[in-house]
Formats: structure tokens, sequence, C-alpha cells
């Protein structure tokens, strides 16, 4: 549904919508759980990244209320995609979300002048407002005393002290906004400054002249005047009803020159200001006693030495609990799986059908829900930290290292949490909130190591790199540390490059709220969990199931008559047999001439079109051609098997040094993760960049796999090695 | 260009209290910064600064803000007294 500026009726609707209005630190995400616990949805608003959180209120006096989370913002006019969202909406002029019938503002008790400038622009608007005086029993702790009578008085608006982590203020909240969103017509503008009289001259003809013409509602008129007398009605480009912008677009034409446009928007935003703090004098009776906590706290987080020694500690901790303390509970779910797996196994007879529901979606749907812990640990940690006020201190130390590789500071954890996963890597680019820095994290989380890479690299590793030793170091371990080293070289450089083109646009973190610390609030904490790992499972799991059974179809169609066998090597035989001959297998033949610049031959084709569903599956997959059964990294005969194979065409071994480093390469580069590409597909709301990722990543990884192998052989064929 | 006994926020120096004077016509944020308090007459004060010539945090209004050395070098201030 399309809204416009006029939309000011609230009648003949099912539910009446609540947004809640602040700028980012005031605590609205905490009144949002309070006043909705988790009776809450997450979406994406359509077309941005940018997250959409609503819930509902019963029983209250405007019956049925929806309540919408919006980004932070501090104003009415700033132009980050989050901001622009909070402002279309809040303005009515989004496309998908109607104009809200009452607004909740929350402001920090212990920040009120800042929070009264978005205030004094929703009052100009003329929507009817509830404005929460948030943290107020810190603001008390601090000593400081509100006359807040005289602040409702004058922002024209009832106030309502709250602490929205401990609840208090909820009932008279929910009373308020339910009584708000039912009173029509909406509140009058009010308009807490004054401007030279020859431009309210110009803004009383413009608002008359769109009341007149019935384009806006005559409570928004000053409103609109302003912003068109100031210019500022382009910045919402199609956003706004044709009608409007027709009348804009000629009284732009009639308008004084243009450069008294930029003053007149200088002049508003002084204006504002000084109206803010003569407010703050007035209504605050005692400004309690300066607050130094924080920046005593910083003088030991921020030093340019204990600073950076910290943060590699509480990063460390972080990567050791999401890459470890995750796995015995990744085991437990493993083995669920599996055990679930084997009653279907034991209860079906075998049969295609139990073949797709244990091969395809039990195995397809396990490999989504082991990701579960990994993205708990990961969320409930920078829950803490972002709650703490740390997560900002961590980006402000590293902004400068993230700047050069072309991402900003808050890159930082979602590439570091790459290493143990993708998956909650992407997720947590939600904290970053320029979408060009968060798109090109996403784009790049896959080159970092992720532990699904281990068992390929160790298999290869183990198998063909010798075990001697340089300086006292195993060249094993090295080319390990070379294999991560080269992710991020790769990382790096991609980044580089799609902030030059495809994502070519400002660097963000030009300015930064740096929040008081506090105690992290564990009951938000838990909600935000709860909401994302349901959303985890919901989205990526279909997706996943998907692909799974269209994975597992091409590897287990056209079937072949089975022989009946009761020795598993006979049975690996088969299978080996059935693969060669499914369509996964004839795709391999297919690609083989395009692999063998690799060195590759078909069955290597085959492993990574089956790796496409998880790199892991590469070794079970070559477990069943070399027809090994039960095999894993650490299987002798599948290292013997692959050892002393031999490529079909020229006769030499197959997994020849130049070959198999080719392969590694293959693997660092090669986004071989469905569950990667499902959860990229949600998180950037379509299927354009997790496409553009699988290709710019696979291209990679065939080039520089191919380099490596044509210049590895030439170098062995040349020096007779 | 800076006028005696004016520097940019980005060289300014801890502990000193210092108004803002102007902006120069290089900032690519001067809108987006007068909106978050940081206008001509504003007290500001350098709190912090990254290592490897990263971001600076300074106060005003009570708040703080972390802010990058390129648009802090577009914000000219003077020292107003000491701080304490």
């Amino acid at each position: 549904m399309r809204s416009s500026p006029m939309v000011a009726t609230n009648s003949g609707r099912d539910a009446h919508l609540v947004a809640i209005a602040g700028n980012p630190n005031a605590g609205k995400t905490a009144l949002f759980n309070l006043l909705t616990g988790a009776n809450q949805k997450i979406a994406n608003f359509p077309g941005v990244t940018v997250e959409k959180k609503e819930g509902s209120l019963r029983d209250t006096a405007a019956g049925l209320v929806t309540v919408i989370d919006l980004p932070g913002t501090y104003s009415l006019d700033a132009d980050t995609p989050d901001e622009r969202i909070a402002q279309q909406i809040l303005l009515g002029l989004h496309s998908e979300t109607r104009r809200p019938d009452a607004i909740v503002v929350v402001a920090d008790a212990t920040h009120l002048e800042r929070s009264l400038f978005l205030t004094s622009q929703l009052m100009e608007y003329g929507v009817r407002l509830v404005f929460c005086l948030n943290m107020y029993d810190v603001a008390q702790s601090r000593g400081m005393r509100f006359d807040l009578e005289a602040l409702s008085r004058r922002i024209g608006a009832p106030v309502v002290p709250t602490v929205a982590i401990k609840g208090t203020g909820r009932s008279e909240v929910i009373k308020l906004l339910g009584e708000q969103a039912a009173t029509l017509p909406d509140s009058v503008s009010q308009r807490p400054f004054s401007l030279s009289p020859e431009t309210e001259e110009w803004r009383r003809k413009i608002a008359a002249d769109l009341t007149q013409r019935q384009l806006v509602a005559a409570s928004q008129a000053d409103f609109w005047a302003g912003r068109i007398l100031s210019g500022r009605w382009r910045e919402f480009g199609d956003e706004v009803a044709t009608k409007l912008r027709q009348a804009a677009e000629e009284w732009q034409k009639t308008l004084p020159d243009a450069a008294k446009i930029a003053d007149l928007t200088q002049t508003e935003i002084r204006a504002r200001h000084d109206w803010s703090a003569a407010l703050c004098r007035e209504v605050i009776v005692d400004g309690g006693h300066e607050h130094s906590l924080s920046d005593r706290i910083d003088r030991f987080v921020l030093n340019p030495f204990f600073g950076p020694m910290l943060f590699i500690a509480v990063m460390a901790v972080v990567f050791q609990s999401v890459f470890t303390w995750a796995t015995p509970l990744m085991d437990l779910l493993d083995s669920g799986v599996n055990l679930l797996k084997s009653g279907v196994v034991q209860l079906m007879p075998e049969s295609i059908w139990r073949s797709l529901v244990v091969d395809g979606a039990l195995s397809g749907v396990g490999s989504v829900v082991v990701f579960l812990p990994q993205i708990m640990i990961l969320f409930l940690f920078i829950g803490l930290l972002e709650d703490s006020g740390y997560l900002a201190r961590a980006a402000f130390l590293v902004d400068r290292l993230m700047v050069r590789s072309g991402l900003s500071g808050k890159s930082f954890i979602p590439l570091l949490s790459s290493f143990a996963c993708a998956i909650p890597g992407i997720m947590a680019t939600r904290t970053i909130k320029n979408e060009r820095d968060r798109l090109a994290t996403i784009m790049v989380a896959p080159l970092m190591t992720c532990s699904a890479r281990l068992p390929v690299y160790a298999l290869l590793i183990g198998s063909f790199v010798p075990t001697t030793r340089f300086f006292g170091l195993r060249l094993q371990g090295i080319t390990l540390l070379g294999l991560y080293l080269l992710g991020m070289l790769g990382a790096v450089v991609a980044a580089k490059v799609l902030r030059r083109t495809l994502l070519r646009g400002p660097r963000s973190m030009l300015i930064l709220e740096l929040p008081d610390y506090k105690v992290p609030n564990l009951r938000n904490i838990g909600v935000g969990l709860w909401l994302r790992s349901k959303l985890f499972l919901q989205r990526a799991g279909k997706i996943i199931l998907a692909i799974s059974i269209v994975l597992w179809f091409l590897s287990s169609f056209p079937r072949e008559a089975v022989v009946d066998s009761t020795t598993s090597t006979a049975n690996s035989h088969n299978s080996s047999e059935s693969l060669r001959h499914s369509y996964a297998g004839k795709i391999g033949s297919v690609l083989e001439p395009v692999l063998q610049p690799l060195g590759y031959d078909w069955k290597i084709g085959v492993g990574l079109l089956a790796s496409f569903a998880a790199r892991e599956v590469f070794v079970a997959t070559l477990g069943t051609l070399y027809n090994v059964a039960d095999a894993d990294e650490n299987s002798e005969s599948l290292r013997h098997a692959i050892t002393t194979d031999v490529n079909s065409h020229n006769g030499q071994p197959l997994f020849n040094f130049p070959m198999v480093a080719g392969l590694l390469v293959f693997f660092a580069f090669a986004m071989q993760c469905v569950s990667t590409v499902a959860i990229m597909r949600r998180e950037t709301n379509g299927w354009k960049w997790p496409l553009l990722a699988v290709l710019y990543t696979y291209v990679l990884a065939y080039v520089c796999a191919f380099a490596t192998y044509q210049g590895l052989s030439w170098f062995r064929d040349t020096l007779h090695l | 260009m800076t006028t005696t006994g004016t520097t940019r926020l980005c060289d300014a120096v801890r502990g000193v209290l210092y108004k803002i004077k102007q902006f120069t016509p290089s900032s690519s944020e001067h809108m987006r910064l007068m909106e978050l308090g940081f206008q001509s007459g504003a007290e500001v004060s350098l709190l912090h600064r990254a290592p490897f010539q990263g971001l600076i945090k300074v106060k005003i209004k009570e708040t703080r803000f972390a802010i990058c050395l390129s648009e802090a070098s577009c914000i000219v201030v003077e020292p107003t007294v000491r701080c304490a």
C-alpha cells in the first residue's frame, strides 16, 4: 500500500500504528521489547538491508496497536539508509508502511538536549507524540531533577519517566500511546522557533497554497512549506506524492535565489539547538553532577597501548567461544540429526522416499541446524559488547585498520567471526549501519577461512605436504597458515575492488556516538537471541531444504539397479557406480574439459559439485568415489586411495603436488556453501549479491587454481623435480 | 586557513576547552555535524585519539563522538579556558 502525506485519518483500519523513534542509544529497542515482549517479528524493509521490527499490543485504548521499532536517528534530514527509513515512515512517505497514528519518542534523560532536536521536528510535523524520558533512574542517580509538567507543556505531549530495562513506566506508556493513537485529528503543528519576517511570509504563502490545493493536511502544511522553502523536498525523490512534488517544483521557481537555501537550513538548525538549550535550562531543575565514569574507563580502554591489548584479548575470547566452545553443542546436534536419520532408516523400508528424507531433507536441514550454537554464542557476545558500550570503542580502535581495506571498524567482528563460519559472520554485519560497508563485508566474509574448510585442508595437507620442518616449524602448519593468510588477502583485495566499483561511495564512520558504559541487559539480549535464532532456522532452513533436495536429486538419479549385497565394500562400490552414472556424475564428466586445465578429472568435478552444498561434503564424496566406507579427513584408506589414483588422461598421479596446491587455492576462494548463499540472500534481501558472490569467488578460485597448477607444473617440469 | 589563535579540531590538544569558530568549505558532513551540535560557538574538547592516526573522541554538549581526522580537520576551533 502506498501512503502519502495526505493520509491523516485513523478510521477504517484493523490496527493502529505506533512508531518508536529516537536517537541511537536512547533505549528504543529496550522500550520496544518491554512493550511487545517476544511477541515481535523481524524482517527487512523492502529493497534495503535495514531491519524492520514489528510487534503488537492488544487491549489498549485504541484496541489492537501495531508497534514498529524504527532505526535510531538524530533528525529527519539524515541520509544513511536506516535513518532514511525512519524519516520516511515518520513522515508517511514509505511505500510499504503507512504514516503512524502516534509516535513514541524515546529520549535519554541524561542527554535530554540532544533528543530535543528530533522532537522539535516531530512537533512541527504535527503528529501525536508520547515522550518517554528514558534511563530516568540513571539521571536521578546523578542528582538530576526535571520539571516534567513544564516539559510536557512545552512539547505539547504527555511525558512519561521510564526505565525500559527495568520495566518502569510500561503501563503508563501503553495507556498513553493507545489514547494518542485513537485520538483524531492529528496534533496541531508546533514550530518552536521563528525565522526572519521575509522567510515567515514565504512559508505562510506556501502553506496556504498546499492547504488550499488539499495536498497535505492543514496541520502539516507549515512543515512541508518549510521543506519546500529550504529545498529539502528533493531528498524524498519519488516517495513524495506526485502532486506535492509538482507544487514544490512550482514554488521553487518563484523562491529567492538558491544561495539562501543552505543558509535557511543552517538557520533552522541553529534555532532548534537554541530552543533545545533554552528548554533544558527551564525543565532541568537540577543538572546534577557531571558523570565522567565512562571517560575514566576510556582512559584505559582507548589507551594507545592498553586499548589494543584489551581489544585483542576480548576478540580472542569471542573467537575462541565461537570456534571452540560451540563444538560440543554442534557435535550434540549433529548426533541428534544422525540419530533421527537412523530412526528413519529403521522405520522406513529402503526406497527412493527414504533416501529423499534421509539424504535430502534431514541431511540438508541438519547441515543448517548444527550452526545454531555458533550463531547463538556469537550473538550473545555481540549483544554483551554492544549493550555495554564496548562495541563502539572496538570500532573506534580498529577503524583505521579496516578503512585501509575499504571497510569500516564495525566490519572487524563479522570478519573475525567468519573464521569460524561465514553464516554468523554475515548475520553479525547488522551492526554496520553504512549499507555499502555492510554489503562489502557480506561479500568478502566467505573468503575468510571457515572451519568447514578444515576437513578438506586436513585431508589434502596430511596426504601431500611432507612432515618436514623449517626453522622448527612443520611445513604442514606453515601451509595451513598460508591458506588462512591467502583468504585474508583475498578478502582485502575483494573489498577494495568492490568499494571502488559496485559499492563505490563515501566511507562511513565519519562520526559515531560513543555511548556511556552500562551493565548489559540480559533480557534484551535474550529477546534478541531468541528472535535471531528463530529467524535463522525459518528463513535459511527453507532455502537449504530446497537446494539440498536438488543436489540429492542430481546425485541420486537416474537410479541404477543395485546389486543386493551385505558387505560395506560392495555397498560403497555400488554407491560409487551410482554416483558415476548420476546426473551429478554426468555433469562432472561434462565439466571435465573445463577442469582439465586445473589438473582435475571427472571425480574432482563430482566432488566440487557436491561440495557446493558444503565444503566438507568433498571429503565424504571422495570417500564414495574411492569406495572407502565412512571416510573422513583422517581416514588412512582414503589417503592411500587418493595418493595412488592416476589421471585417466595422462596416466600420471591425479593428486600431484601442483594439482593439490591448486585445489587448496580453489577451496580457499570458492564459496562452496549453500547455507552461506541462503543467509546472504536473506540478509541482502534478494539474489543479486549472493549470486554475484558465488560468481566472483568461483572465478577467483578458478583463475588462481589455474595459475597455481600451471605455474607449479611448469616449474616442476623445467627444473625436472 | 586558520587565523591567529585558531586551530583545527584534528590538531586539538587534550585538556583544552575549545569553541567552534567555523567549518571549512571542504566539510562533507557539515549539516550532519551541525545537527549533532557541532555549530559555531559550541564548546568542544578532545578526549582521546585512536592509534595510527585513527579516529578522535570529542565531547560536545555532554555527548561523546568519535570523528575521523579528515572531518575534524574541517572544523576550525579556538581555545577558551584551560580545563582543570
